[in-house]
């Protein structure tokens, strides 16, 4: 240990002296100019504490603060704070810093405490608990950095517990108990011991819930989905039999000893001020999946058993680097390559691809875009192009194995991530390896994830290229050519000579005017007929793209507005003649509908109306219509005119629609179909229904109760009733 | 490393006011232009990718001044600041029909601005391009003039 330290000294002294050479004309000026620059690099230095082997600038970084700590201590504090917030597993390194500091300077040990503190009371009270938890990891460090007492730590957590009011205050325990749990149990162990104590009682009386069902990305699997309080506490239990002996964590002040046991302890003498009272936003239950089995990793490498604390410890770092770069993608990932190239001897490239993925299909909902994910994998992909294409073509098979059980809301996301990734690597697969799954039934989830899969690849690419690219034996799964069907060519269909003379008129670049003055004319035929025809038309001439179509709406936007304003079954027809003319473009559908509404021409409950009408009900099973209707949800939260209130009334009044309609639909299916295990049609409404009601939680939340009552008079459609009670209970 | 919804080094020749007016609207501008597609991309294409950042408002083909044909660049506008802010993240040096696009601020869309402004009626780019692109007609324009002729001889 003794000769360890001394190389490591030499090291940093080492570095030091190469800074020095190479900062010097840098950082003469600095001495006379202000301290600005000098506040520049130690937010640098932070920074780079935060980097693998990072610890070696830590001397150099006090020697800094040093000189100027007497007048700058806020902002040095300021500084230490957010490069906390920021990299909150590396709380080891900033408490030997504080540490170092502290030996020199015992009154910046206090203010430090009191400031940590006074942040730590702050984020508690305003329901803050991912800043909470990461103070609490740097207090924990602090005991270890021997600034704070032991006993005072203990007491912190003991009265944090006592305001347990919620799962949070017991998370925030479990967090950071295990870092000083080692101090603890050497000097303070009938304490330490308490503390667990009641830490159990706690769990066992805790109502893990039932709702958690709902959030399960398999509702039948063999891997592991664990409650993360439920995860963490047995992770905890397991370091206890290790007897609290933490071997992933980095440890920077056991290098610094001789300095550090000089220095004088501090105490926290306050509690908590933990509002009791006020309404505090508390995190949501969630469940933490698993991916891959220890079988499936590579032989020279391995991870850390589940419920080994160190696993959360890994888990803690790779998300740490995903919370604060997921937006620089490039940065992000080089950031994750760093981690686990530090660490050749651990799975780490694994453990990343199966974050990512279990992260970006989580229930209710991910914390970032799936495109968002997408863009990280394929950063990391050309960064490591012999280990992480591998990999995720590994979770790719491991999640298909598993589409059967799999909830329809994390379905979607995988075929929208998958189509995304492909297009980023020449939609090169193994088709083959998914052969069986044309032998399935069509509504069988693995037949119908190739299906959907396809069917976005083709958006992103075109039919051509999809037909090309897929293996012979794949035809029944292809994408039917989306090209128009525009009826009216067969002249012996009524409404056909309206269409040639509407043709004629409007190829020649007539007013609007003129074709009002022909739909008048034709008075032989009704309404609907003509709205038909004139839809068709318009579709049928602006076929060529979306600006050509548009520009043609745009053009006779008054001729639509007359027969659209008010009238719900006109509006209906016009949805009905774009689904007529582009019957195999789902992307047309959507994207016209979605136009239609931005144009106020229809309503977006008339959407609704449309989508569950009895005509459509074989396309119910398929993604695109859902998609619809959250586009017209997207419409009435973002375009619709109106004061909240109305806005509100709309979107309630929207929602309910669809699940009323959806509630009549699964009925009617339920009176006429095969039982529940083979009835595949209502697995992929009811699992769609739940993906809308997840994805407007906070919308939903205010008006939960009517739900029930909508769902009361269903009482036959069982899982109809059991999914909306385990959804209340959830949002609750 | 800088960040990746920052202003490129690019400024448009034609804008029509001050530098700082052009980087003013740079800066609080909803609109996007998107290089280096395919002539053969789509419209529709385009709207999947954009799509999957936010509600995209109106997608403009970049045409051939002349031909009226798409000649490798679109300008795609969101409702919001926050959704373009999306596809500069997540979809600027990604694919699509299989080639790296960029995309990059725009001050915001003005008629005449959809047509190619080389002297054949493309994109100046692939009037000087020596290297062969499938996806934006062969060689360049002037190389392809050059070789024509040979062509027309065999």
């Amino acid at each position: 240990m003794n000769q360890y330290r001394r190389l490591r000294d030499e090291s940093s002294e080492e570095q030091c002296a190469l800074e020095l050479e190479q900062g010097h004309a840098r950082k003469q000026p600095r001495r006379s100019n202000n301290a600005k620059e000098t506040l520049v690099s130690i937010e640098q230095l932070l920074q780079k504490l935060s980097e693998p082997n990072g610890e070696s600038c830590l001397t150099e970084l006090s020697c800094e603060v040093n000189g100027l700590l007497p007048r700058h201590k806020m902002e040095i504090l300021r500084l230490l704070v957010q490069s906390l917030q920021l990299h909150p597993m590396q709380c080891g390194a900033y408490a030997t810093f504080v540490g170092l500091l502290n030996v020199c300077d015992f009154e910046f040990g206090a203010d430090c405490l009191s400031c940590l503190r006074q942040q730590l009371w702050q984020a508690l009270e305003a329901g803050e608990w991912q800043q909470a938890r990461n103070l609490l990891l740097l207090l924990a460090e602090l005991v270890n950095a021997n600034v704070l007492t032991a006993s005072s730590m203990l007491q912190l957590l003991n009265a944090l517990l006592d305001a347990a009011q919620h799962d949070c205050y017991a998370w925030l325990v479990l967090s950071s108990l295990p870092l000083l749990a080692r101090e603890l149990y050497e000097k303070l162990e009938s304490g330490l011991q308490a503390l667990l104590k009641r830490l159990s009682v706690y769990m066992k009386q805790r109502c893990s819930g039932v709702q958690l069902q709902l959030l399960r990305i398999w509702t039948l699997s063999e891997r592991a989905q664990h409650d993360y309080l439920e995860l963490l506490w047995q992770q905890v239990l397991q370091l206890q039999g290790q007897h609290w002996m933490l071997q992933q964590l980095r440890r920077p002040y056991t290098n610094f000893d001789g300095t550090l046991s000089s220095a004088l302890q501090h105490q926290l003498t306050e509690r908590p001020a933990v509002a009791a009272t006020r309404q505090l936003r508390y995190a949501r239950a969630h469940l933490v999946a698993r991916l891959f089995a220890p079988a499936d990793l590579p032989l020279s490498q391995q991870l850390p058993a589940e419920l080994h604390f160190e696993r959360h410890l890994i888990d803690c770092h790779i998300l740490e680097i995903l919370q604060s770069q997921h937006l620089e993608r490039k940065r992000c990932a080089a950031l994750l390559c760093a981690y686990s190239a530090a660490h050749p001897q651990l799975a780490l490239p694994h453990c990343i691809v199966e974050l990512l993925l279990l992260q970006m299909l989580q229930l209710p909902a991910a914390p970032y875009p799936t495109i968002n994910y997408g863009v990280i994998l394929i950063e990391l992909c050309k960064l490591q192009p012999h280990s992480f294409p591998h990999i995720i073509v590994q979770a790719v098979d491991l999640i298909f194995a598993q589409l059967p059980s799999m909830s329809v809301a994390c379905f979607d996301r995988f075929v929208d991530w998958f189509s995304h990734h492909l297009s980023n690597f020449r939609y090169q697969w193994n088709w083959l390896d998914w052969q069986q799954c044309i032998h399935f039934h069509q509504l069988h989830p693995c037949a119908m994830f190739v299906r959907e899969l396809l069917k976005k690849c083709m958006r992103l690419s075109y039919h051509q290229h999809v037909v090309q690219m897929m293996p012979a034996a794949f035809a029944p799964l292809l994408p039917v050519a989306p090209v128009p069907d525009f009826k009216y060519i067969d002249e012996r269909l009524p409404g056909a000579q309206l269409a040639k003379q509407l043709l004629d008129v409007i190829r020649s670049k007539c007013t609007v005017e003129v074709v009002g003055g022909l739909l008048e004319a034709a008075t032989e035929l009704p309404e609907e007929l003509k709205i038909n025809v004139l839809m068709q038309t318009l579709l049928h001439l602006g076929c060529k793209s979306f600006t050509h179509v548009f520009c043609l709406f745009t053009k006779f936007h008054a001729v639509l507005k007359l027969l659209a304003a008010g009238n719900e079954l006109n509006q209906l027809a016009m949805l009905q003649a774009i689904f007529e003319l582009w019957t195999n473009n789902e992307q047309l559908k959507t994207v016209l509908a979605e136009r239609l509404m931005k144009m106020r021409l229809i309503k977006p409950n008339i959407v609704v109306r449309f989508v569950f009408s009895s005509a459509l009900k074989p396309e119910l099973s398929k993604l695109y219509l859902w998609e619809l209707l959250n586009v017209s949800i997207r419409y009435t939260k973002q375009h619709l005119q109106g004061s909240e209130q109305q806005l509100t009334e709309q979107l309630e009044c929207l929602l309910l629609g669809i699940v009323q309609h959806a509630a009549v639909a699964l009925a009617k299916q339920q009176a006429v179909a095969a039982p529940a295990e083979t009835d595949y049609w209502s697995h992929w409404v009811l699992g769609r229904l739940q993906g809308i009601l997840f994805a407007h939680v906070e919308l939903v939340r205010p008006f939960g109760d009517k739900l029930n009552k909508i769902v009361s008079d269903f009482e036959h459609c069982k899982r109809l009733l059991k999914m909306i009670e385990n959804y209340l209970a959830y949002i609750k | 490393m800088s960040s990746s919804v920052e202003l490129s080094s690019y400024r448009d020749q034609h804008f029509k006011g001050s530098r700082s007016e052009q980087e003013r609207s740079l800066r609080d501008s909803c609109t996007l232009y998107v290089g280096n597609l395919s002539f053969y991309t789509t419209e529709e294409q385009i709207h999947e990718l954009f799509g999957r950042c936010g509600d995209v408002r109106i997608i403009i083909m970049g045409l051939d001044k002349y031909k009226k044909t798409p000649c490798g660049f679109c300008f795609v506008e969101y409702y919001t600041r926050d959704e373009a802010e999306a596809a500069m993240r997540f979809v600027n040096g990604t694919r699509l029909d299989d080639r790296l696009i960029r995309v990059d601020w725009d001050a915001g869309f003005i008629e005449g601005r959809q047509y190619g402004r080389g002297k054949t009626g493309g994109q100046v780019r692939d009037e000087y391009r020596t290297d062969y692109d499938a996806g934006r007609g062969g060689y360049g324009k002037l190389l392809s003039q050059k070789i024509a002729p040979n062509t027309d001889n065999r």
